[in-house]
């Protein structure tokens, strides 16, 4: 899946919450959503190595941000979905949904 | 930001590689901190340590497989610090093969130290960190009386309750309970319950649902609805966890009532034990403003804080107060999670005191023997600087070393505390609240990580400092300019963990005399030899006087006539057992005025209950079916004194019949006919409480408030109680097969349930205390050998030129004893200062026992001395000729 290694399923829910939240994208919000939307609990250490595993594989970019209250005076990254993280999305988008058009009647239906 | 929190960070600085990336993670993490202080601080604080341990690791793991956290658009800046983390663990792990002996030791030290530390932080996180197992329960609040300026003391009138559920807008949910004791027989089965009664819909408070069922509404609090809810446990237990439970209909004091629903699992409202809950009883004594028995909760609602609710709840109790309340003095709202381990609050934060103490005392210790260990590899160290290596750079190599073999350490402290849960829990006591939530789990485990690494930075920092400050020409020339600083470093960690071990083992100490004096207190009766029973009579079948009073006979009968039974009595309540009353008590012709009039204990007994329970008459004789003089009593010395100070009590008359403003009527008038010696009612620490003892067959003639409620029968024994449990019970299972029986032990047992936490907090700081004594004096004998060894060839050469091994020996002892002096002398002058902070614990003990401290000042300085008269012994031993020929 694309030319660059692929990426898991945890990643690809973090590029989900990360292109969800546009301009809110900041780590502690990343994680909050994936506690509210996807159930996953994750720890600081997982997250911040994902997001830089996606960054390295240029799925991902953050900026600076002016520190906010509370931070000791520490920059914030703001994350953002890069071109090529898009069309990893897409990619993946297209052939779950192939993948479910064979399956989805089955299972709503509840027939054999 | 908190202490700990900054130290964490200033670690998170150091080990994360420089750069933007870096500062923007730890600035995460402060204001997620930040962010979770609202809702406790310690548990912010764990969470942050725990994610900042994740993150080290891994960005640890990450740099293994090649991966870098500085981000791609920054390269490293010349010069910049450079992080290598499987370098150094390497480096770390090398000390093991090179060093063993000095590993073996370090590990073993901080392992034990660590396995206090982690064993004693599973309890607390347990106990004190885990949230209620209920959804968003911080918003749980709960609202006491204070009464007398002590909150609690004295429950919340029905009326009260009312107005407060339907005026305080900040509440969305709440609910009021008082005790319930309910007989349940089914299948022939008879059990005790435990239970509550309840105002409908208080499963709103806690925002949970019923397993199965339905929760109890208004319709099932209408008088004669009889409803119940059951507890998981018993709808798994005795209905097999039937899901169409609702609607069952099971039998309760002879009396069908209904099952309406299953409470949820876990649910564990007011305490674990609850069996059933039903609807708050119709009756006279709600309507009663002065007729405090209710516990009240609250859920606050989500568009309201704790501090908003708290300000309504305050405003509308003075309102209230102010119009039908007189002298009351408002009531205290306060966290319920709070409330329910406020109890061990204390206790586990003197644990928390002493794992501490012994951790930095391991630490001492071993940063002793690194010191010592640096100090061998000094030449090694000055190649290494003179080879170009920074100061930075050998300062980390160090500290690398010393944080591995800690975090070695810390594993093996993991492993131990498993054993040391298991030991804490089978030593606690039985009501140590939510002792089933203490486990070892991932943040346990995280946190002994971060313990270890904590340990390996403190003591591995001074070692590491020294290593890289060598003057390196000197060294490298063979110089031993150091040798002497760096020993009397070394006697300086050693005389702080002599001072360390004293304070704690003062403490330990006091606590030990002050469970010693509990153990010493006379109870007042005779608890030896004695076998003691619970009994429910339902009062469906047992409702008339002669029905209770036939069973009792014939039950008396019975156990006299079984062997080895010296004398059986019976009694509503027993010292230290459960069915404490208390009444208000008048004297003839006396008004009664609340607030003005004593309220004495009261007790109703049949049988031999003096004698049972070793109990002498001492003036007058105990209470009898007199018919020329019915209605009789016998008063305990301290209720004679209260109530009649200064005169004669036998003869004179009481009631506990009153009427507001009136003196009791003639008729329920009760003569003084004995006094008996004073007992204490409920613990050891009691005083002496005053008791009115009645004579059932007497007062069941003009009263039948005791029909229904449980017995409690006490036998005195020829040799072991025990052996009359067995006999005891079929005897009461042959009179009435379908009698609930509970609680057969013995009457020692149930004295020592009282002393049981003093004896457990005695014994957990003595265990701690005794290792941080004995690591210290290893670190006392460490110190002296490593000095003995530095000096040979000094020992030698004053050998050669005449000195005795005698006075070799005492040199080497003479600086023992400055340190171990000096040390255990600051620790008791610092326990003595600290004492107070253990007035709480103790009983009739000073918190500046001289007696103590001054044991613990010979024990230390003792034990030290015995410590280093090996090296001493040793260094005597030198031969002159063969060190100065290696030399």
């Amino acid at each position: 899946m694309g030319g660059r290694g692929g990426i898991g399923e945890f990643e690809h829910l973090v590029l989900l919450v990360v292109l969800g939240l546009g301009d809110e994208a900041f780590a502690p919000t990343v994680a909050e959503r994936l506690k509210r939307d996807a159930n996953r609990s994750v720890t600081r250490g997982a997250l911040y190595s994902t997001l830089n595993r996606l960054e390295s594989k240029g799925l991902l970019v953050w900026t600076p941000e002016e520190p906010g209250e509370g931070r000791g005076g520490h920059i914030r990254r703001r994350f953002g979905v890069t071109e090529a993280g898009v069309d990893e999305l897409r990619e993946r988008r297209a052939t779950l949904e192939t993948l479910w058009s064979d399956v989805g009647a089955r299972l709503d239906g509840g027939t054999s | 930001m908190s202490g700990v929190v900054a130290i964490v960070d200033r670690i998170l600085a150091f080990v994360l590689p420089p750069g933007a990336a870096s500062e923007a993670i730890r600035g995460d993490l402060s204001q997620e901190y930040r962010d979770r202080r609202a809702r406790g601080t310690v548990r912010a604080g764990a969470w942050y340590a725990a994610q900042a341990v994740s993150v080290v690791l891994w960005a640890v793991s990450d740099r293994v497989r090649g991966r870098t956290w500085r981000g791609r658009e920054e390269e490293p800046r010349p010069g910049a610090r450079l992080i290598e983390p499987s370098a150094m663990v390497r480096d770390g792990l090398r000390v093991f093969r090179r060093d063993p002996g000095y590993a073996a030791s370090v590990v073993v030290t901080l392992g034990l130290a660590l396995a206090t530390t982690i064993t004693v932080f599973t309890a607390v996180r347990g106990v004190l960190l885990h949230d209620l197992p209920y959804p968003d329960g911080e918003r749980i609040v709960r609202i006491d009386r204070v009464t007398d300026g002590v909150i609690g003391n004295g429950g919340v009138s029905y009326p009260d309750y009312l107005e407060w559920a339907a005026g305080i807008s900040s509440y969305e949910a709440m609910l009021a309970h008082s005790g319930w004791e309910g007989t349940y027989i089914a299948d022939g089965v008879a059990e005790l319950w435990d239970g509550i009664t309840i105002t409908p819909g208080f499963l709103d408070v806690f925002g949970v649902r019923p397993a199965a069922g339905r929760g109890l509404d208004e319709t099932n609090a209408q008088p004669g609805m009889r409803s119940i809810m059951i507890s998981f446990d018993l709808w798994q237990r005795r209905f097999g966890a039937d899901p169409s439970i609702g609607g069952r209909s099971i039998t309760i004091d002879e009396e069908p009532w209904t099952i309406v629903g299953v409470l949820p699992e876990g649910f564990e409202y007011p305490d674990a034990h609850v069996d059933a809950i039903a609807p708050l009883a119709d009756g006279s004594y709600l309507e009663s403003r002065g007729a405090g028995f209710l516990e009240v909760l609250a859920r606050v609602s989500p568009d309201a804080t704790t501090e908003a609710a708290r300000a309504e709840t305050d405003a509308l109790v003075a309102a209230i107060d102010a119009e039908f309340n007189e002298n009351r003095e408002g009531v205290a709202v306060r966290s319920y999670a709070d409330t329910k381990v406020a109890p061990v609050r204390r206790m586990l934060g003197l644990f928390m005191l002493a794992v501490t103490l012994v951790l930095v005392v391991a630490c001492a210790n071993v940063s002793g023997l690194s010191l010592a260990r640096t100090e061998g590899r000094r030449g090694e160290l000055s190649v290494r600087r003179a080879l170009g290596a920074g100061r930075g750079r050998v300062v980390r190599q160090l500290l690398a070393e010393s944080v591995v073999v800690a975090v070695v350490g810390g594993a093996l402290g993991l492993a131990l505390s498993f054993a040391g849960v298991r030991l804490l829990l089978a030593l606690a006591p039985p009501d140590l609240p939510r002792r089933e939530l203490i486990a070892i789990d991932p943040v346990v485990a995280s946190f002994a990580l971060a313990a270890a690494v904590g340990a390996g930075v403190l003591f591995g920092a001074l070692p590491a400092l020294r290593g890289a400050s060598a003057p390196t020409t000197s060294t490298l020339r063979g110089g031993r300019t150091v040798a002497g600083r760096a020993s009397r470093t070394q006697e300086w960690l050693a005389g702080a963990q002599i001072a360390l071990a004293v304070v704690l083992l003062s403490a330990a100490s006091l606590l030990v005399r002050s469970s010693g004096a509990l153990d010493a207190v006379d109870p007042g009766f005779d608890a030896a030899d004695r076998l003691v029973v619970e009994v429910g009579l339902p009062p469906s079948r047992y409702s008339s006087a002669d029905e209770t009073l036939g069973f009792h006979r014939r039950l008396l009968e019975g156990v006299r006539g079984l062997p080895g039974v010296v004398d059986a009595g019976l009694s509503t309540h027993l010292p230290f057992g459960r069915g404490y009353l208390q009444a208000v008590m008048l004297k003839q012709d006396q008004p009664f005025i609340r607030g003005e009039v004593p309220v004495i204990g009261l007790e109703m007994y049949s049988g031999e209950y003096f004698r049972a329970l070793g109990l002498p008459v001492l003036r007058g004789r105990a209470a009898s079916l007199d018919l020329e003089q019915p209605r009789q009593v016998v008063l305990n010395e301290a209720a004679a004194e209260e109530l009649f100070p200064g005169e004669d009590a036998l003869g004179r008359r009481v009631s506990f019949d009153v009427e507001e403003g009136q003196p009791s009527p003639d008729s329920t008038m009760y003569t003084v006919v004995g006094i008996v010696p004073s007992v204490r009612s409920q613990s050891l620490t009691d005083d002496l409480g005053s008791v009115a003892y009645y004579y059932l067959p007497d007062i069941r003639r003009q009263y039948s408030f005791s029909s229904g409620r449980a017995f409690r029968l006490v036998v005195h024994t020829e040799g072991d109680p025990l052996s009359l449990a067995t006999p005891v019970r079929e005897l009461l299972l042959d009179l009435d097969p379908a009698l609930p029986v509970r609680d057969i032990q013995t009457m020692e047992a149930l004295v020592r349930r009282t002393t049981l936490a003093p004896r457990f907090r005695s014994s957990v700081v003595a265990v701690f205390s005794l290792l941080a004594l004995g690591v210290a004096f290893v670190g006392v004998y460490a110190v002296m050998a490593y000095g003995v060894s530095r000096g040979r060839r000094e020992i030698g050469i004053r050998m050669a030129l005449g000195a005795s091994t005698t006075g070799v020996r005492r040199g080497v002892l003479t600086r023992a004893s400055r340190v171990v002096v000096l040390g255990a002398g600051l620790g008791v002058g610092t326990a003595w200062m600290a004492g107070p902070v253990l007035a709480d614990f103790l009983f009739e003990t000073s918190p500046r026992d001289l007696g103590s401290l001054g044991t613990v000042l010979l024990v230390a300085i003792v034990g030290s001395l015995v410590a280093a008269w090996v090296p001493a012994a040793r260094a005597s031993s030198v031969d002159p000729a063969r060190v100065l020929r290696d030399e």
